[in-house]
């Protein structure tokens, strides 16, 4: 256990000249960019305190469209940028023969990504609420809606994440896994504007099923909203093919010979 | 000079960055064309309907990464295996191994633009069998963004030049996207802010959100400031390599 801590420990040394926070930094700017452009919109500000324009939601909601749209990019960035310094140089030789297994190199390195993506998401939503809050919600958080679409993000960057993570090790040309990304966010916006049917085997799209408003005629030419039941299927499904990509992935790249 | 770029092609050749020149503007005219087919009643100007939902997120985002992914595989394989030192050992000079870079990519940036004009084609006339005739409006605004386009692969080239890493120039593309709406959608912070950026210029050349044509003074404007840029960023790129050869 404490060869692990150290293990980990050394890893995230390597980390520090890769400067993934900068590139957290560039998306959590993105992110809340979108969610600020949402909040200071004029329609969204004169009902910003009305019980049926669901204010909270609303920002919600376009936050989860910046994920669709940003999120397999930043995903498949850092999956590349972990793999990458390997490649260099040929590392993967000077670890095998530093003691350290294929297993304990591809559990350490996802580790070590997974827990600052957690971070930055948690940050996220704690910024979110800063923002719904700055601009003047009154309203109370809907803290059970808020938390179930933060894990269930959570759970939809891991079963990504793992795909390009996979990628990314297997294959020294990160032009895969980049691609793949930006053909997951189109693929993601598609999914948007398909019925739910379809688009519930497009993993990419999985951040926009978790909106819980939809638009509903109230009369000519008149629109409202309508609360909808939380969705949880993409945080099970998502978190089911996480676990499933990681192992098979981790028992894959065993084999090979790096 | 035709030599590098030949040379530069012989690198791109076997690089799997012709599927993703096929796929992007494929997906792009895929998902345009839903949200066209889902908002008919809506949307009554064929062509020109169609044009503003293709070519939305295409402009606004994947064209710009498609070519900064292009660029990064480009000057990937010269961080590789110190390729770095043979480059600046052949007898050509800063200046054309630079231009060379960016001519090739421009190309490679050209066939994405005429492989999503005749996707567009071809979901118009045969799927959505458009009546009205092609609007010839089309071949300016795509011709226009693929000029402005050079300025985008000077400046990833520039960017990918100077990091390493394949994926950090793309996200930093994400991020100038991003930056580049920004400067186009809030006009109230100046109608020339649009100038100011490779980026924003795209969106404004490809002309998604306003299917009128502009006026021959914004073009020319966007013409001067495509020139500038480039020819800004290949400057930078000559003395980034002076640099590297110290």
């Amino acid at each position: 256990m404490i060869n692990k801590i150290k293990k980990f420990s050394v890893e995230n040394k390597k980390y520090r000249h890769l400067y993934l926070s900068l590139i957290f930094l560039l998306f959590l700017f993105m992110d809340m960019g979108i969610v600020i452009m949402t909040a200071l919109d004029s329609n969204f500000q004169s009902t910003i305190n009305k019980p049926e324009s669901y204010s909270w939601l609303q920002l919600i909601n376009s936050y989860l469209i910046a994920k669709t749209i940003f999120m397999p990019t930043l995903l498949a960035v850092i999956t590349s940028r972990v793999a990458d310094i390997e490649n260099r140089g040929d590392m993967w030789k000077v670890l095998k023969t530093s003691g350290w297994t294929m297993e304990e190199i591809f559990d350490i390195k996802f580790l070590s990504i997974f827990l600052k993506y957690i971070i930055f998401q948690i940050l996220e939503g704690i910024l979110l609420v800063l923002v719904g809050r700055k601009v003047g919600i009154t309203m109370p958080i809907p803290v059970e809606r808020l938390t179930v679409t933060l894990i269930s993000i959570i759970a939809i960057s891991f079963a990504i994440m793992t795909i390009h993570y996979f990628l990314a090790m297997r294959y020294e040309n990160q032009l895969i896994g980049l691609a793949l990304s930006v053909c997951g966010s189109l693929s993601g916006i598609i999914g948007i504007l398909l019925p739910f049917g379809i688009s519930r085997f497009i993993l990419y799209s999985y951040y926009a099923h978790l909106i819980s408003t939809e638009f509903v005629k109230t009369g000519k030419d008149q629109w409202g909203l309508k609360l909808v039941p939380m969705r949880l299927y993409p945080l099970l499904v998502s978190a089911l093919l996480g676990i499933f990509v990681f192992v098979w992935s981790r028992r894959k790249l065993k084999k090979l010979d790096f | 000079m035709m030599n590098l770029i030949r040379i530069e092609f012989m690198k791109l050749k076997k690089s799997n960055i012709w599927t993703s020149a096929v796929i992007i503007p494929m997906i792009s005219v895929f998902l345009g064309s839903g949200n066209y087919y889902l908002n008919r009643e809506i949307l009554k100007s064929e062509w020109y309907s169609l044009w503003t939902q293709v070519s939305l997120f295409y402009g606004f985002f994947f064209y710009t990464i498609t070519i900064a992914i292009i660029c990064s595989y480009s000057w990937r394989m010269e961080h590789k295996d110190n390729n770095w030192n043979r480059i600046l050992a052949l007898p050509y000079s800063y200046l054309q191994l630079i231009i060379s870079k960016i001519v090739s990519i421009s190309i490679v940036s050209l066939c994405i633009q005429a492989i999503f004009l005749i996707f567009y084609y071809v979901t118009g006339k045969f799927v959505f069998g458009f009546k009205t005739e092609f609007p010839p409006e089309v071949f300016i605004w795509v011709g226009i963004s693929w000029i402005i386009s050079i300025s985008v692969c000077s400046m990833q080239s520039f960017i990918s030049m100077n990091i390493k890493s394949f994926s950090v120039p793309v996200g930093i593309a994400l991020f100038l996207c991003f930056i580049g709406i920004g400067f186009y959608v809030f006009k109230g912070l100046g109608e020339n802010l649009v100038y100011f950026l490779p980026n924003s210029l795209l969106i404004k050349g490809m002309s998604s959100n306003e299917t009128e044509m502009l006026k021959v003074s914004e073009y020319i404007k966007m013409l001067i400031s495509t020139l500038l840029f480039t020819v800004f960023f290949i400057y930078l790129s000559i003395i980034s390599i002076k640099k590297i050869r110290n």
